[in-house]
């Protein structure tokens, strides 16, 4: 699993590659986390992910409580396979603003 | 039908163990002519569990055992994840679906979700946990 960061109009957008399960989900906290408190809204963008556990799913949606709580926000892009099967299950697909693609965000 | 083991593999509790236990799920279930989409899901249910006996079971201790045995008995495939660590109570399984905004209990939500059934057997002779769950074969494989 490897991430980074890059902005996208006044969004910070977090990329996430590969696969986020126990092993590897706190430093994802620590990083969203981090932007978040910057209070900066954030992209997720899940287009090169193929894998996430709910221990990942749980640090995304602590990262919209926080986000909501600081009057920013946070948009999930892209998330296809597998990791958008997660949160249809969890039914998190109905709690997060999905976009299709990070340019698909305007504003 | 007689049943047919399909995979008994032991590895340490080590969250970095997680990614090898998906790729033999995940290739268990192709043998079984799973759809991806199924073998998406059943993958993700067996990583929970043992994301649970990592956390629970063992409190994060990683140089215990995690035993995964897969059978199928013709109709359906059965996971059966052993750990030995202290018995945990049947109740860790009945869950109330959390809020949408509380992250607690998707795991345990995932398994439930996923597989046809899940259940800890606890026999006299049985040292630890033993969880089982079960998922119905694809019809053009029963």
């Amino acid at each position: 699993m490897s991430f980074d960061c890059s902005e996208h109009l006044n969004y910070k957008v977090l990329h996430l590659t590969g696969e986020i399960d126990l092993s590897n989900s706190s430093e994802v906290r620590r990083c969203l986390l981090d932007i978040i408190n910057q209070d900066y809204s954030v992209i997720v963008d899940f287009s090169e992910l193929t894998y996430i556990d709910s221990s990942g799913m749980a640090i995304l949606v602590e990262g919209l409580n926080t986000a909501n709580k600081k009057k920013t926000s946070l948009k999930i892009a892209a998330a296809n396979g597998a990791p958008r099967q997660v949160l249809e299950l969890t039914r998190l697909d109905q709690v997060f603003t999905l976009v299709d693609a990070v340019s698909d965000v305007k504003e | 039908m007689q049943s047919k083991e399909l995979l008994s593999k032991s590895w340490i509790s080590c969250p970095s163990q997680l990614s090898d236990i998906r790729k033999n799920i995940s290739d268990v279930c192709r043998q079984l002519s799973f759809v991806e989409q199924d073998i998406n899901a059943i993958v993700l249910a067996i990583d929970e569990a043992c994301t649970n006996i990592i956390r629970y079971a063992y409190n994060d201790c990683r140089d215990e055992q995690i035993e995964i045995t897969v059978f199928t008995d013709g109709k359906q495939v059965i996971f059966r994840l052993h750990d030995f660590a202290k018995h945990v109570s049947k109740d860790c399984l009945n869950f109330e679906p959390t809020p949408a905004l509380e992250p607690g209990g998707l795991g345990v939500q995932l398994m439930q979700k996923v597989m046809d059934s899940v259940e800890f057997i606890h026999t006299s002779t049985c040292k630890g946990n033993l969880l089982e769950m079960k998922k119905d074969l694809p019809k053009e494989n029963t």
